[in-house]
């Protein structure tokens, strides 16, 4: 499994589970992140990926298993002797401090030489684009400003991997993407091995190069923001990015030919690699709506259906047809002028049978 | 200028009404003592003289420092009791929380001067806890020596305002402040001393400038302890026995002021701008850590030590009560219900006294609390916020002072039909109370006000009431919950109060609880009388105390039942 060496900075978390009292929240999580990685932890909110975050911090209960960054394992360390920077998604920045004073903490407590901490602590800030508000009350900031002000106070320390904990959910939306950017340009300018909690998918896709995907405790899925779409793992994950139309059934095998049959009834042609199938899943946007009396591609999947519901979602119109028992969502580009289908319209839907996700759990 | 709206003249008329017995009682005779401290006694010119010999007479330069002392060194042992114990609630899973709660409330059921007597009896140099530490060890410890006794009974008494402002202010801390010190490095008492603490110093600090002022400002217990050497005790000595013409007395009473203000203004200082209150939604408090056995012994030993010496005025006032006599002796020789026997028979005048003046006090404060209430927060009236300042600057007036000043002011001013000057008849006690417990109570009716959503009144308008007919209709019903507490707290800490009524007692058949307790416990034979009136006090207040809770309790249950759906958020 393990195709890098860890090196200094990989985090590697080998077999840790975690407790609130009875209620298990982290269930036998493994993970390797490398060195240099923006790494995201993708959930809904209760699904332990804050609690993790704040496991590798050293914060909540002490957890069972390892947590190794490089060689050493942190897992049994304080808080204060791990070396791994957090920015909270409060900020938490000290508010009878100055933005500087906030800033020089961590190398206070590191006893660097006053000069050393002065330089240091100018350069954190020139970074973030605050230098200016140095002598300024984090009470006088607004929350973008404060949010570069954490980040600044968490960098300055040099932390072995940083961790940030929803830093862009106390923001407004325009913000919130430009700050993403920043935070990402940052990164990859110190090189530095970042962990970044969020419940926002949209996040997670345009900042990471890998992601985990985690629910009720469970690590479901690690990959790339693309394959983890493309090529989710189970339903869970399917469901949780992006919107996906799901039947539940069972293949039934008859000499070469293999026919899922949903639990509605509805019954589609599948390729040998969906022979043990119990759930089909395809996206809204690979699917075709058609006037009913189109006729429909061989080498396609068609269904005879009703629009049971339109949504106008600007660049997308997004219809639900219902067939045969099933219900699904399509997808079509919308352009102005085009023929638009109303409820209870007579549809035809076409499918590439190659675009089709396969799952037997 | 146009003319007041329909709706907006009762309240106009009421808020003039308000404003000029506030004048009348509260700010000339204030103005009064001040101006005469400046004027020359004889010829009646402005001048300093006063003042100038004030600071040259050594015995009033030793009353000044005492009671600047005597203030300061209750701060500190208040600290040092209220320190541990905020921090115990605060840190840990401690299971005594409740015990701390309670501690937080008991000293302040009993005014400090009723217990001062008791204290002696117990701390004394011939006291219980001294005859065993003589008996085990051949020491003698001066607790109640002088200047000693105050602290020691004012600090007892004044610790819960540290307590309670402290631990608020450790409860108001965001865990995330203390994780990013801990994630940067940062770790115990450094963490403590650098993060912690500072984000706890307004509330602090706040509650050690009010313990300052009260015990600077308090006339009984130093009286009941023999010790006159502060500026209270001069102040009322120099006026009761010299006379009202005497300067020294208005001099020290600006003295009194000057420090109250001072008190007050850091108080402010202190939390303004700086309300470090960093709970986010959801975030809850410092991180708390369940205690080993050996730290939660610890923990128990602590809070035990300070529950007895919070109980021992309770303590050592029944014994007292119930004493035949207890003197060079642990304990009293046997036990008798002759003193409440005979403080019923010949003293109930001080009980129903007592009851009729702080009823009356108490009642004229919340109609004025409810009436100031509403006109600053419900309507728009040009100067409406002088009221509420008005009404709180009671706050800063000592009752020594305010006792002065009536007596100076309203000694020429004859009550028509009573033929008696106003300073001397009964009813300018109720007025004293009633100013000085005015800004309490207005307090409680501006909290329920603040609760009471508009639109549960525009809804009412929306139906046809009246303004008027929606504030008896709407407004005051819902705020009778807090208008009740304001009541009961008022009524009981009233029926205690002794700075003010001291100097306006004019005749024994006058007088209330408080004094009659001071007149009884000046004589030994009294101490017994006297005890069991101190018990009496302690029930009415106690009793007082424990019924204001309930009612805050039942109402904001009540409320958070009926409370509209968008305020959930």
């Amino acid at each position: 499994m393990n195709m890098h060496p860890p090196q200094s900075s990989d985090v590697v978390i080998e077999d840790l589970s975690l407790s609130f009292g009875e209620t298990e929240v982290l269930k036998g999580i493994n993970l390797h992140i490398r060195a240099g990685e923006f790494f995201s932890f993708l959930g809904p909110s209760g699904s332990g990926k804050s609690t993790l975050l704040r496991a590798i911090a050293g914060f909540g209960p002490t957890p069972k298993g390892r947590i190794l960054i490089g060689s050493e394992d942190i897992a049994k360390l304080p808080p204060w002797e791990r070396n791994v920077g957090m920015v909270f998604q409060s900020y938490a920045l000290w508010p009878h401090m100055s933005v500087a004073k906030n800033v020089a903490f961590g190398l206070e407590e590191r006893k660097l030489p006053r000069a050393e901490i002065n330089t240091r602590v100018m350069e954190a800030l020139e970074l973030v684009d605050m230098a200016e508000y140095a002598q300024r009350r984090p009470s006088q900031l607004s929350g973008g400003q404060q949010q570069r002000v954490a980040l600044a106070r968490t960098i300055v320390i040099e932390p072995r991997v940083l961790l940030l904990d929803e830093p862009l959910s106390n923001l407004d939306a325009n913000l919130r993407v430009q700050m993403r950017r920043d935070i990402l340009a940052l990164q990859r300018k110190l090189g530095l091995t970042t962990i970044f909690v969020t419940h926002d998918q949209e996040e997670a896709n345009t900042t990471s190069d890998r992601m985990a995907v985690l629910n009720d405790g469970i690590l479901q899925q690690v990959g790339s923001p693309m394959t983890l779409y493309d090529e989710p793992a189970n339903k869970f994950v399917a469901g949780f990015l992006g919107t996906a139309n799901i039947f539940k059934g069972h293949v039934e095998t008859t000499g070469r030919t293999n026919m899922f049959v949903s639990e509605k009834g509805t019954k589609i042609k599948v390729a040998d690699k969906g022979k043990n199938a119990t759930l089909i899943v395809f996206r809204p946007q690979n699917a075709e709506i058609l006037p009913p009396e189109e006729s429909c591609d061989k080498d396609r999947i068609c269904f005879d259906g009703k629009v049971s519901e339109v949504e106008f979602l600007g660049n997308i119109l997004r219809y639900k047809v219902e067939s045969g028992g099933e219900a699904f969502l399509v997808d079509h580009n919308h352009q102005p002028g085009e023929h638009v289908f109303a409820v209870s319209d007579r549809v035809k839907v076409e499918l590439n049978p190659d675009q089709i996700i396969f799952l037997d759990k | 200028m146009s003319v007041l709206s329909k709706s907006q003249r009762g309240p106009a008329l009421a808020g003039v009404l308000i404003a000029l017995f506030l004048i009348l009682f509260l700010v000339v005779p204030v103005l009064k003592v001040i101006y005469v401290a400046f004027q020359d006694a004889n010829t009646g010119a402005f001048t300093i003289i006063n003042f100038a010999d004030f600071f040259s007479s050594s015995l009033f330069r030793e009353s000044f420092y005492n009671s600047v002392y005597v203030a300061g060194m209750s701060v500190v042992i208040a600290t040092l009791i209220a320190l541990p114990l905020s921090y115990f609630t605060t840190r840990f899973n401690f299971s005594g929380a409740v015990l701390i709660q309670t501690l937080g409330i008991i000293p302040l059921i009993m005014p400090p001067f009723v217990g001062a007597v008791a204290m002696k009896l117990l701390f004394g140099s011939n006291g219980s806890v001294n005859l065993i530490l003589d008996e085990w060890f051949g020491i003698n410890i001066p607790f109640m020596e002088g200047l000693n006794g105050v602290i020691l009974v004012q600090s007892i008494h004044y610790f819960p305002f540290i307590l309670i402002n402290l631990s608020a202010a450790l409860n108001n801390i965001d865990r995330a402040m203390e994780e990013s010190a801990q994630n940067l490095g940062s770790h115990g008492m450094r963490l403590f001393r650098k993060v912690v603490f500072p984000l706890a110093m307004p509330g602090y600090i706040a509650g050690a400038a009010l313990v300052f002022i009260k015990v600077f400002d308090d006339l009984g217990t130093p009286l009941l302890l023999d010790v006159n050497k502060m500026l209270a005790p001069q102040a009322y000595l120099r006026i009761s026995s010299i006379g009202i013409s005497d300067p020294m007395g208005y001099v020290i009473s600006v003295i009194l002021i000057v420090f109250s203000l001072l008190s007050l203004w850091v108080s402010l200082a202190a939390m303004r701008g700086k309300d470090y209150a960093t709970v986010q939604k959801g975030g809850g408090g410092l991180a708390k850590r369940d205690l080993r056995p050996w730290e939660k012994f610890g923990c128990y030993a602590v809070v035990i030590f300070i529950l007895v010496l919070v109980l021992s005025p309770h303590l050592g006032l029944m014994l007292l009560s119930f004493g035949t006599i207890w003197s060079y002796s642990i304990l009293p020789d046997a036990y008798t219900f002759d003193h409440y026997i005979k403080v019923i028979g010949s003293a109930s005048q001080y009980i129903t006294n007592t009851l009729l003046y702080a009823g009356l006090a108490a009642l004229f404060d919340v109609i004025l609390g409810t009436a100031i209430a509403y006109i600053v927060w419900r309507t728009k009236l040009v100067g409406r916020k002088w009221l509420d300042y008005g009404a709180t600057m009671a706050l800063a007036v000592p009752g020594v002072v305010l006792g002065i000043g009536y007596l100076r002011t309203f000694y020429q001013f004859d009550v028509p039909l009573v033929n008696e000057p106003l300073a001397t008849w009964w009813v300018i006690i109720v007025i004293a109370l009633t100013i000085r417990r005015l800004p309490y109570a207005l307090r409680a009716c501006v909290a329920a006000i603040q609760q009471v959503s508009i639109m549960l009144e525009e809804s009412a308008e929306n139906l046809g009431a009246t303004k008027r007919r929606t504030v008896w209709r709407i407004v005051i019903p819902l705020m009778s919950g807090g208008i009740l507490a304001g009541f009961i707290t008022s009524f009981a800490t009233a029926s205690v109060e002794l700075s003010a009524t001291i100097m306006l007692v004019a005749r024994e058949s006058d007088a209330p609880l408080a004094f009659g307790i001071y007149e009884f416990m000046q004589s030994a034979a009294g101490r017994g009388p006297g005890a069991a009136l101190g018990m009496i006090a302690v029930v009415i207040v106690g009793l007082g105390t424990y019924f204001s809770h309930k009612v805050i309790e039942r109402t904001e249950k009540k409320r958070s039942a009926a409370r509209p759906v968008n305020e959930e958020a």
